[in-house]
């Protein structure tokens, strides 16, 4: 398995290869292939502009959105073992302003950087060249000091779709261009050539049986496969615990919202091919796969003088990845449905790589530097074990050879000296 | 064994529980005279041949938790890239600037406390709580006045019995439980500090973890001590548990050093780490890790 993990105390990114039993907090125990920075050195390589984002473009470059505005391009072709810098675009952003996602649209040839401050940056590649400048367009315009962008993502399913939210901004889907637009370079050049329309903008829950209203900070937002005609299902992850499920046809409330936890919810992503489960991580220690369908009625008792005692649902936990003696905050996960592994990483300096049903850890690396963002490069297992014994035998074949012709020289050598 | 089993045979066979007794510590007033016999005749072999004596213990080293300690690889590597504390220890010529404030509505030993802290800590401002303001405001506070450390007094049933650190600007912050604090005048002996810069002496902060705490102690006291006030404070760090002691050392001669405490005394144990001002948590304290007794995590 390989993967890419951010470093977030030197600024870089660092490759992985390891199989499955690789862990090296145990002595002597089995120990990564690989672990090497994978990222040319440049002059923004530091930690004041270490990588939140990354992504990959199209299998030739690497993208890597940094704090402070500038997002590096790197090769991944090139020879050396470091990715070569190609170009770093500074993007006119503040200082304190963090990069919250990067979606490519490599058929159109360009990528958009969105922040928190709601401004999304489009980066054309003309000819796949670095000189076009980078288009800025504002998804609110209203934003106030307390409000933030911190969720921005693509739909999978429509072209053309995205859905944002945040704190204190609620969950929106918007339609950025249309699904069978052919972009032309006039099109980058101009914000006015870019008609944000919205297309559904979601309402909070009604305030709770004291008549405290919810607060709103979405950290995550998923699209559903199995969308309505003419509208889209949503799951969102809130910074305050709960998990909400968005129909859009039916409803502008969610049409399930659920406290899952106390803490800040940091990620989420689908755990089966059905987009019925989903992995969530909050900002504590906890680490649990839940079901998005079976719904535990009972889960929380309330007891109120004025409203009676009522039972809030909740959604069913489906087990917990503790194993490995995680202490701290995930901040960062990926999941390979094809090879059923999802990969952690975050405060602790670990990179755990978890097998999603049977939740075993597979293989834990010490990474040395905390991780903020990673990625699954390759998820099928190198099988060293299989391929070894078969190599071994020739090799010792080979060294036995070597050993009788180099006796003999050796005696010669004695009788010389 | 076989001795143990006699004793005990004997002893089945006496009904009268008074003579079982006087037959059991007669019994083992002989095992004792017998040990100290073999004793005393080991000391005398050893006083004419000290050589037996180092071998001897060099083969009975007692196995301590420590020794068992489990793997950890974390101590090995050296601390990779910048952290928060670089730049204060690399970069800039800024000397450390602390506030300690208590909790809210704290009680006499909160203050007496902080008299105490203040008594060693270079360059550093009390301020009284004050109820209305967060954490995370007074963090912002202390950043706009330029201090690079904030220390918060928690105290509970008229007790002290926690300690937050949060680093300045940007973290972490660390908060510890405070135990067994002993003040200078129940300190038999005690001298009298001086106003100097003390030295500083961190034992056997290893892992990655134990480096940042470390760091943390480093980061508050300045990077050149006042030599001639030959004070020196120590963070000894054993099974967690970081103790906290004060000394003037003396050199007599050219082997001997005399050393005499100032004060005071007490224990810190991490329980939380966070990144940022109380932001994510980067390991917290859980009961559980006391299961395997050998597993230390500083």
């Amino acid at each position: 398995m390989k993967f890419l993990v951010s470093a977030d105390e030197t600024g870089n990114v660092k490759e992985v290869h390891c199989s499955r039993g690789v862990d090296t907090s145990v002595k002597d125990g089995k120990q990564p292939l690989l672990v090497q920075t994978f990222l040319q050195k440049g002059d923004h390589t530091n930690v004041k502009n270490r990588v939140i984002k990354f992504k990959n473009y199209n299998h030739t470059w690497f993208i890597a959105a940094r704090l402070g505005g500038f997002v590096s391009i790197y090769d991944l072709a090139s020879e050396t073992a470091e990715c070569d810098l190609l170009h770093t675009y500074a993007l006119p952003v503040e200082s304190t302003d963090k990069p919250s996602s990067i979606v490519t649209q490599e058929e159109h040839n360009f990528l958009m950087v969105a922040f928190e401050s709601g401004s999304v940056f489009i980066i054309y590649f003309k000819d796949n060249e670095f000189s076009f400048e980078p288009l800025r367009l504002q998804l609110r315009e209203d934003l106030s000091d307390s409000q933030k962008l911190t969720a921005f993502v693509a739909s999978p399913y429509s072209p053309g779709v995205f859905a944002c939210g945040g704190r204190n901004t609620d969950l929106q889907v918007i339609r950025m261009f249309g699904a069978n637009k052919k972009f032309k370079e006039a099109d980058f050049k101009d914000a006015k050539n870019w008609k944000i329309k919205v297309l559904f903008e979601a309402e909070n829950v009604e305030p709770d049986h004291l008549g405290i209203e919810c607060p709103i900070w979405i950290s995550q937002i998923l699209f559903h496969k199995d969308s309505p005609k003419k509208g889209y299902r949503l799951i969102t992850a809130t910074r305050h615990g709960h998990i909400r499920i968005y129909n859009t046809i039916e409803d502008q409330e969610p049409v399930g919202s659920y406290k899952v936890s106390e803490r800040p919810i940091l990620t989420m992503a689908y755990a089966n091919e059905d987009q019925d489960q989903v992995i969530i991580t909050d900002n504590h220690t906890f680490v649990v796969r839940m079901s998005l369908v079976d719904v535990d009625a009972k889960a929380e008792r309330i007891v109120s003088a004025s409203a009676g005692t009522f039972y809030r649902p909740s959604l069913k936990m489906l087990g917990k990845y503790s194993e490995g003696g995680n202490t701290g905050a995930i901040l960062d996960m990926e999941v390979s449905l094809d090879a059923n592994i999802v990969a952690f990483g975050g405060l602790d300096r670990y990179l755990r790589v978890f097998d999603i049903s049977s939740r075993k850890l597979l293989s834990k690396v010490y990474m040395g530097t905390q991780i903020s963002c990673l990625e699954i490069m390759d998820d099928e297992d190198d099988d060293e074990a299989d391929v070894d014994p078969e190599t071994k035998e020739e090799e010792e074949f080979w060294d036995k050879l070597d050993d009788a012709s180099d006796t003999k020289v050796v005696k010669k050598r004695k009788v010389e000296e | 064994m076989d001795e143990a089993k006699k004793t005990s045979e004997i002893l089945k066979g006496i009904k009268n529980k008074h003579r079982r007794q006087k037959v059991f510590a007669a019994i083992q007033a002989e095992k004792s005279k017998e040990k100290h016999k073999l004793r005393a005749a080991r000391a005398k072999e050893e006083r004419e041949n000290p050589q037996l004596k180092e071998e001897r213990l060099a083969n009975n080293v007692p196995e301590t938790l420590e020794t068992k300690r489990v793997f950890d690889e974390t101590i090995a590597t050296e601390i990779e890239g910048e952290d928060e504390f670089f730049e204060l220890f690399n970069k800039s010529q800024r000397d450390p600037k602390v506030l300690i404030t208590t909790s809210p509505n704290a009680r006499k030993c909160a203050y007496e406390f902080a008299d105490i802290l203040m008594e060693f800590v270079p360059n550093v401002t009390f301020v009284k709580r004050k109820r209305e303001y967060q954490m995370k405001e007074m963090a912002q506070y202390c950043n706009n006045r330029e201090f690079t450390d904030l220390i918060v007094i928690n105290e509970d049933k008229k007790k002290v019995n926690g300690l937050t650190f949060i680093h300045l600007p940007e973290g972490p912050t660390y908060y510890f439980s405070v135990t067994s604090l002993t003040t200078t005048e129940r300190i038999k002996g005690h001298g009298r500090a001086t106003l100097h810069t003390p030295e500083l002496i961190l034992n056997n902060f290893n892992t990655r973890l134990g480096k940042t705490v470390g760091r943390l102690f480093q980061a508050i006291f300045p990077a050149q001590p006042e030599v001639e006030g030959r004070q020196v404070i120590t963070l000894h760090n054993q099974r967690d548990y970081i103790f906290f002691r004060r000394h003037r050392y003396v050199f007599r001669d050219e082997k001997k050093v005399g050393l005499q405490e100032l004060g005071p005394q007490f224990t810190l144990k991490l329980r939380r780490l966070q990144k940022g001002i109380k932001d994510e948590i980067e390991w917290e304290f859980k009961a559980d890790m006391e299961r395997d007794k050998r597993k230390f995590y500083l």
